[in-house]
């Protein structure tokens, strides 16, 4: 599809957001604004990317944009107009009508949107009864046609099947395929490919182009992912504390933001192109309005006493271009600068003496009769100090080896050498030493982590079991200096573990995982679930340990940027086998095995709109 | 910079009085059975006359300034055995319900978290003896062994320590899979530490309601007893035996009667409430997110 940035100027918005204010309201009736004064058009055809770290307001603006009267949801002041009515004033009664038909709304998690007990078939069919006028077959014509724009195959078989036996991908296109039917004027979609892997998201972002063709309808997209919003959006709006900070052609933001908080954004973006590492913006969303300085002053690094002093308005700084920035036109040089980040990759060759050695492993899982191979013969050696990416899409058995080397799923065949013993399958049967040497750091810290444990109790275990030296008395103070070695707080020693934010439980597994001074640390998508600015602060803790301590890595991630960010070395797992291992240059230069080209050809590129639909494409990614 | 200070014991205290009375229900449960718990300690000092002795009054008597809540059949002064009945009522349940927490909690934590053939058995071992009718059990073993306090202590403890196994055992399974376990595991705790430190505080909640309930259960089944005439013999008090000497005497004297009967409902209310305001509070903590 053709950017349709040229035809942009002369159709008139059919979306009008004006001043637009909301908060929520509280237990005892506070109400907390969450949104200030947020103005934004929309012209037909185009599609606006609006992106932001996780509390900045994007989904409520999403929300609002079609007039969603949410519990708690309190609407303070501005307008939203669609072709001149204002949804803010309309009876909901009155909305109903618009909802589904002239404006689509796809919700984050689709999986729990579509209806669990009800076949597809009849699900799909719903907004057409209530906004067409259309037969039976017509309908069901209807419903092939734009579930073909997708790309799903669909017959009746299709039609008669429920939501979960579809995968997260086909779910997430069968909903796009649902709002489009009804050829909506304003389709509003919130993060779309989170929690989807590379490959599959390519497939979404391709259904989105292929049932956008055509239409008239105006796209507001949101994503946590720059690079994704670079490859779709034609504009651009950078949300920060509620407020629009800098909007803009999406080439243009891309390639030399005005804001500082955007720069620091894609500083903090790890890209397939560059192996130079990230930077993290320190802090972290104020999660309220500021009006009395910039929001943004205490993460920034431009930061001057006139910051401070009041807030900045958004102001144009080129045709179609505004940030809210009082130093924008002095700083644009700098800005540029500082998304040229500064490299400290220092490549360990595998000659390094091996650390862990792998050889022949197997892995199976057992339900009732059937015998599932998750990993199959695979023959891998981690270096000292080496830092080794395992990549895959999930359902790899990416997880499965990690767990097999932590001695959590015994290998049913195989051998593991650590320091060049025995490592036994059982974590029952191994030495203390072997425990405290290989630390393994999982997924999701919200499971990791017990929830009845306070931070410090957390902390102490390790140190109980590894560091008999350290007297009773002197733990807590050791897991403070623990908090303060992963950059947090030792205030939160006291805190439980749903009372963080999820960067910061992330940080505490870590730290959990480095107060046993391991010599090989096993990261199982520990970024997968975090914004971008904490994930490349993880990143950077991860690198400096390692560095600092020539511990070794060996990390799992379906993200095939952050593998190249961190890694030494690349193996590609596909189907529980090693299809391709090599340097990182290498991997990315010159791929050899056609899984691994297709994995590279997947990944979605700042400056390539098109280059994921095509066959490969290796000169792209030099 | 805010000084780190380790939590004392006495801040943990503070904050688990807190957790017991954070709602209305929890301080109205903590009432109630913090006026039953007085009755039972300090009652029998405050008795006017034995309760055991007859004749102390005018058979079936009406409430006078001497006899405040009147006398029985036997002439024995209601207000008296009241004093004295209460404390069988509430430490028999308590004691059989922790034993059978002790044995049916051991039984299912062990099924639950070491799984396999090992836990298979035991569950089905448990299953077979769901369907026995307790009541049965009672009768057959009162008749044998007689109705001292270490029976009824001993039949509550096996009739209830099936039922309490399979609850701890569905409870446990769910934990075993969570990533926070699988990383105490593979730090290379020990198991009895994995069981204490990492499950049992996450199943505090469903562990709570079903000993609240189970305590209820046990009153309800061992006044039951009591009241068909198992157990406490007569002519010691207790106040089911009490409900159930007093039924003749509700037209003339509703006062004696009833007070045993207040007596025995504030106490399973109040440990319903107290129970109800826990979990609840436990709950909240971990929805927080």
């Amino acid at each position: 599809m053709k950017p349709v940035e040229s035809n942009k100027t002369m159709t008139p918005p059919i979306l009008r957001v004006h001043n637009l204010s909301v908060g929520y309201s509280s237990a005892s009736n506070k109400v907390t604004p969450v949104l200030h004064s947020v103005s934004l058009e929309v012209a037909p055809q185009s599609i606006v990317g609006i992106v932001g770290e996780s509390g900045c307001g994007k989904s409520t603006f999403a929300l609002a944009t079609v007039g969603w009267r949410a519990p708690k949801l309190v609407y303070l002041g501005g307008k939203v107009d669609v072709d001149g009515f204002n949804l803010l004033a309309a009876k909901p009664s009155v909305l109903r009508r618009y909802w589904g038909g002239r404006l689509a709304y796809v919700p984050q998690e689709v999986s729990t949107a579509l209806n669990p007990s009800r076949r597809l078939g009849a699900q799909l069919d719903e907004p057409l009864i209530l906004h067409t006028r259309m037969s039976r077959a017509t309908r069901k014509r209807w419903i092939l046609d734009f579930l073909a724009k997708v790309h799903i195959e669909a017959d009746d078989n299709l039609l008669s099947r429920y939501p979960f036996e579809l995968s997260g991908g086909q779910q997430q296109r069968v909903a796009l395929a649902m709002v489009m039917m009804c050829e909506p004027d304003i389709l509003v979609l919130d993060e779309p490919t989170a929690g989807i892997d590379a490959t599959t998201r390519v497939d979404v972002i391709a259904a989105l182009r292929e049932s956008l063709r055509g239409k008239k309808t105006a796209v507001i997209y949101i994503s946590h992912d720059l690079t994704e919003i670079a490859s779709i959006a034609d504009q651009v709006v950078v949300m920060y504390a509620g407020e629009i900070v800098e909007r803009g052609p999406a080439f243009s933001v891309f390639a030399s933001p005005r804001h500082p908080y955007s720069a620091a954004l894609l500083a903090s973006t790890p890209s397939v192109r560059d192996a130079r590492m990230v930077q993290g913006i320190p802090g972290r969303p104020p999660g309220r309005i500021i009006t009395d300085r910039c929001s943004f002053a205490e993460r920034c690094s431009f930061v001057r006493n006139a910051c401070i002093e009041g807030s900045p308005s958004l102001l144009p700084v080129a045709p179609d271009y505004e940030v809210r920035c009082v130093r924008a036109s002095e700083i644009e040089i700098d800005l540029r600068r500082f998304c040229e980040r500064q490299g400290l990759q220092q490549h360990i060759r595998s000659e390094n003496p091996p650390l862990l050695e792998l050889s022949g492993l197997n892995c199976v899982y057992r339900s009732g009769g059937t015998v599932i191979h998750a990993v199959k013969d695979v023959s891998l050696v981690v270096g000292r100090g080496e830092k080794l990416s395992i990549v895959g899409e999930s359902g790899s058995g990416k997880s499965t080896l990690l767990h097999a080397i932590a001695g959590l799923h015994p290998p049913s065949g195989g051998t593991m050498f650590f320091q060049g013993r025995r490592l036994p399958g059982w974590s029952r049967q191994r030495h203390v030493d072997q425990h405290r040497l290989v630390q393994l750091v999982f997924q999701n810290p919200g499971r990791s982590l017990n929830p009845r444990h306070t931070v410090a109790r957390i902390l102490e275990s390790p140190i109980r079991l590894f560091r008999p030296d350290i007297p009773r008395a002197d733990r807590y103070l050791t897991a403070s200096a623990l908090l303060e070695k992963v950059q947090l707080s030792p205030t939160l020693l006291g805190r439980f573990p749903y009372q963080l934010s999820g960067g910061e439980k992330q940080r505490v597994a870590l730290a959990r995982a480095f107060a046993a001074n391991p010599k090989i640390l096993l990261l199982d998508e520990v970024v997968s679930a975090l914004d971008v600015s904490v994930q490349a602060a993880m990143l950077q803790l991860v690198h400096s340990y390692s560095f600092e301590t020539g511990a070794s890595v060996l990390f799992v991630t379906h993200d095939l940027a952050v593998a190249r960010v961190i890694s030494d070395r690349i193996a590609v797992l596909q189907k529980g086998q090693i299809c391709e291992m090599a340097d990182a240059e290498t991997l990315f230069l010159r791929p050899t095995h056609p899984y691994t080209i297709t994995l590279l050809n997947s990944v979605l590129s700042r400056n390539s709109r098109e280059g994921c639909q095509d066959g490969p494409k290796r000169g792209e990614l030099t | 910079m805010v000084p780190i200070q380790r939590p004392t014991p006495f801040s943990i205290l503070l904050r688990v009085a807190r957790q017991f009375t954070a709602t209305i229900q929890g301080r109205i449960g903590f009432l109630l059975i913090g006026m039953n718990v007085v009755i039972f300690v300090v009652g029998p000092y405050l008795a006017p006359y034995d309760p055991i002795e007859t004749g102390v009054g005018p058979s079936a008597e009406a409430p006078s300034p001497s006899h405040l809540l009147g006398t029985d059949t036997l002439g024995r002064d209601i207000l008296s055995r009241f004093l004295h009945g209460g404390a069988t009522i509430l430490f028999v349940p308590l004691a059989a319900v922790t034993l059978a927490f002790l044995i049916g909690g051991a039984l299912g934590m062990a099924s639950g978290y070491i799984g396999g053939l090992f836990g298979n058995l035991v569950a089905r071992l448990l299953d077979v003896t769901l369907p026995i009718p307790p009541l049965l059990v009672a009768l057959v073993v009162i008749a044998r062994f007689g109705g001292q306090l270490w029976v009824m202590v001993a039949i509550v403890a096996a009739v209830y320590a099936p039922r309490i196994a399979r609850i701890l055992r569905a409870a446990v399974q769910n934990l075993t899979t969570m990533e926070y376990v699988l990383a105490a595991e593979a730090r290379g705790e020990s198991q009895t530490a994995i069981i204490f430190g990492e499950i049992i505080p996450n199943i505090l909640a469903p562990l709570l309601v079903e000993y609240g309930m189970r305590l209820n259960f046990a009153v309800s089944f061992i006044s039951s007893l009591n009241f068909l005439g198992l157990g406490v013999q007569p002519p010691s008090s207790n106040w089911a035996l009490m409900v159930s000497e007093s039924t003749t005497l509700i037209p003339t004297n509703p006062a004696g009667a009833l007070a045993p009967m207040l007596g025995l409902t504030s106490l399973v209310v109040g440990i319903n409430f107290l129970m109800d305001s826990l979990t609840q509070y436990l709950s909240d903590e971990t929805s927080r997110v």
